[in-house]
């Protein structure tokens, strides 16, 4: 049995890394050691009862014994985590769900592709490097697209270690203007391709519809709004197909914390 | 000083029982449910029931609005394959049963009478369902009869768990009581809502849902305070409770027992936590 030691996790680093996006460095062995691209950490930011529930942020990176992630600061509860200094212990449970399924980069793929919109590239940090680890003794290549609104929102420059990186703005104020999704066509060029994805819904529309249409296997990361976490309280629902016709209805619920956060494209109705 | 309660052939080693809908045996990474009182399992119904769109739940100022909409497998599948876990981990397992039509509820009690759940906690309070739930929590007589339905269909204690949302809520448990049941619960959620601004929509899926969290606790307590004072049966106290404190409030204003909704998303060992602060409480001088 795991009980949780909130005790452990302590901020090492909070910094602002862009326009509104903050990027805290944690330390908690437990928590840093067992992650895996796509799984997310549940970190209580106040002791008060307002904001009350835990927020649910990805991992971004593991360096050691030390997670970080990387957040916008959009509400209450990310404003007040943006305020918390070095030395500070935080109360984080995790890592929790199932992440990416990075294998399916190498195995019968030579090109994976890693597309991230808005804030999507924060788990995409992760898996880009253990994808570029693993591709490191094998033939395939790993290809990287990101988009953003403008080029403050845009967390690119850490990924060009890892594989051929490619930009979007919405304003152009940075290479491409467009979406990212403009990208994917011209950056197939086998059928044995595998997708990876986060980012607003939107963009994951596309992208499900653009795997789907090219039979390429494809990932991706959802949300939804989160209570528990571990799976107790049904909350984070997310719309899947049911095949058999015999049961009642023909809608059912899978979980993003518990199930996902990542689901495979054509298993859920976004 | 022993913290062991008895609600009807029922003895719970601790008063601290986690809330229906809010604790499944996902929680036993992260606690340890076998520490505490009971376990109410989420609701079940007679058939399958999906559960309402997302989004599911928001939060609200020291508080959420919840509109699950008793998704749950089934009775048949529940007994199968979820309440094998809960038995494995609970010390007691107090089964929690809802209904769309009056005689579900007994069905469903019958059908679970050969398992080792320790007591049934019948839901006529959920607001977040079309039909039954709240319909049938919100009329004596119906709680009434539906009290002496299962009763007649259980050996197993029932409790019945209440609304803060009707008009008599002192008469309603009086009836609950008349027709046998062993113990009563309160409070279920209040309805409630919320809007988002820019978009003009609600926030939830189901458009209305249930307010849950600290704050409640002040109506909670006051609701268990008037219905303690009417009924000679165990009152459980529910609303709100985040820690020791809010709990011996609910002791005082006449709770035998006390069950953690809430608090559990916040900290999942919270339950094991108040079980020691009561332990402390009650040696003090
Ligand atoms: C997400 C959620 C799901 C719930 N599901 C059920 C349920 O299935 N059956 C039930 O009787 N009560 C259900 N409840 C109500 C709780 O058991 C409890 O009565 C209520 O939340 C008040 O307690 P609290 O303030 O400690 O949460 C649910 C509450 C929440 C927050």
């Amino acid at each position: 049995m795991i009980i949780r030691n909130k005790e452990m996790a302590k901020i090492i680093k909070n910094n602002k890394v862009k326009d509104g996006i903050f990027l805290m460095s944690i330390e908690d062995n437990g928590i840093a050691k067992s992650a895996s691209p796509g799984q997310f950490v549940h970190i209580r930011v106040s002791d008060t009862y307002y904001p009350l529930l835990r927020r649910p942020l990805s991992i971004h990176n593991t360096e050691g014994p030390v997670f970080e992630i990387l957040y916008k600061v959009i509400g209450i509860g990310t404003k007040i985590l943006s305020e918390k200094k070095e030395g500070e212990k935080l109360d984080a449970i995790g890592p929790l769900g199932k992440g990416f399924n990075s294998q399916l980069a190498i195995s019968n793929s030579q090109l994976a592709i890693i597309i991230g919109g808005g804030m999507g590239v924060a788990p995409l940090y992760f898996l880009a490097k253990v994808i570029n680890s693993k591709l490191k003794t094998q033939n395939s290549k790993l290809k990287i697209l990101l988009g953003a609104k403008n080029k403050d929102q845009l967390i690119y420059e850490k990924f060009e270690e890892f594989g051929n990186v490619s930009l979007t703005t919405e304003d152009g104020s940075i290479e491409y203007k467009g979406l990212v999704t403009d990208l994917l066509l011209s950056t197939l060029n086998s059928q044995l391709s595998t997708l990876f994805a986060c980012g607003p819904i939107g963009m994951l529309r596309i992208v499900k519809a653009f795997a789907i249409k090219h039979k390429i296997p494809c990932e991706m990361s959802l949300e939804e709004n989160m209570c528990c976490g571990i799976g107790a309280c049904l909350s984070c629902a997310v719309k899947v197909r049911t095949q058999k016709s015999e049961v009642r209805s023909q809608i059912s619920y899978k979980y993003v914390c518990k199930d996902g956060p990542v689901f495979k494209a054509e298993e859920i109705e976004i | 000083m022993s913290l062991s309660v008895s609600i009807g052939s029922l003895t719970l080693k601790n008063p601290v029982i986690l809330a229906s809908g809010t604790c499944s045996p996902d929680l036993q990474k992260f606690t340890d449910l076998s520490k505490l009182g009971a376990v109410v399992t989420k609701s079940v119904t007679l058939n399958p029931r999906t559960g309402n769109p997302p989004p599911r739940t928001v939060e609200t100022p020291c508080g959420m609005l919840n509109s699950i909409g008793l998704e749950n497998p089934g009775v048949e599948k529940f007994k199968k394959e979820v309440l094998p876990d809960y038995i494995k981990y609970a010390d007691k397992v107090i089964c929690s049963v809802s209904g769309e039509l009056l005689y579900e509820y007994a069905e469903v009690v019958k059908r679970l009478n050969d398992t080792d759940i320790s007591a049934f906690e019948i839901n006529v309070s959920c607001p977040n369902v079309e039909r039954g739930g709240i319909e049938f929590g919100k009329d004596e007589k119906m709680v009434h009869q539906i009290t002496k339905s299962i009763k007649s269909a259980t050996k197993k204690p029932i409790i019945i768990k209440l609304s803060p949302n009707v008009s008599d809520i002192e008469n309603i448990a009086k009836a609950a009581e008349s027709g046998g049941a062993d113990g009563i619960s309160l409070i279920n959620t209040l309805y409630g809502m919320a809007i988002d601004i820019n978009t003009k929509k609600p926030k939830l899926g189901n458009i209305t849902g249930g307010l849950s969290g600290p704050c409640i606790k002040p109506i909670a307590l006051y609701y268990v305070y008037k219905v303690a004072k009417v009924v000679k049966m165990p009152v459980i106290g529910i609303g709100g409770i985040m820690n020791t404190e809010d709990a011996i409030e609910f002791f005082i204003a006449g709770a035998a027992a006390i069950e953690i909704g809430t608090a559990n998303f916040v900290n999942p060992n919270t339950g094991i936590e108040i079980v020691k602060g009561l332990a402390k409480y009650n040696n003090e001088p």
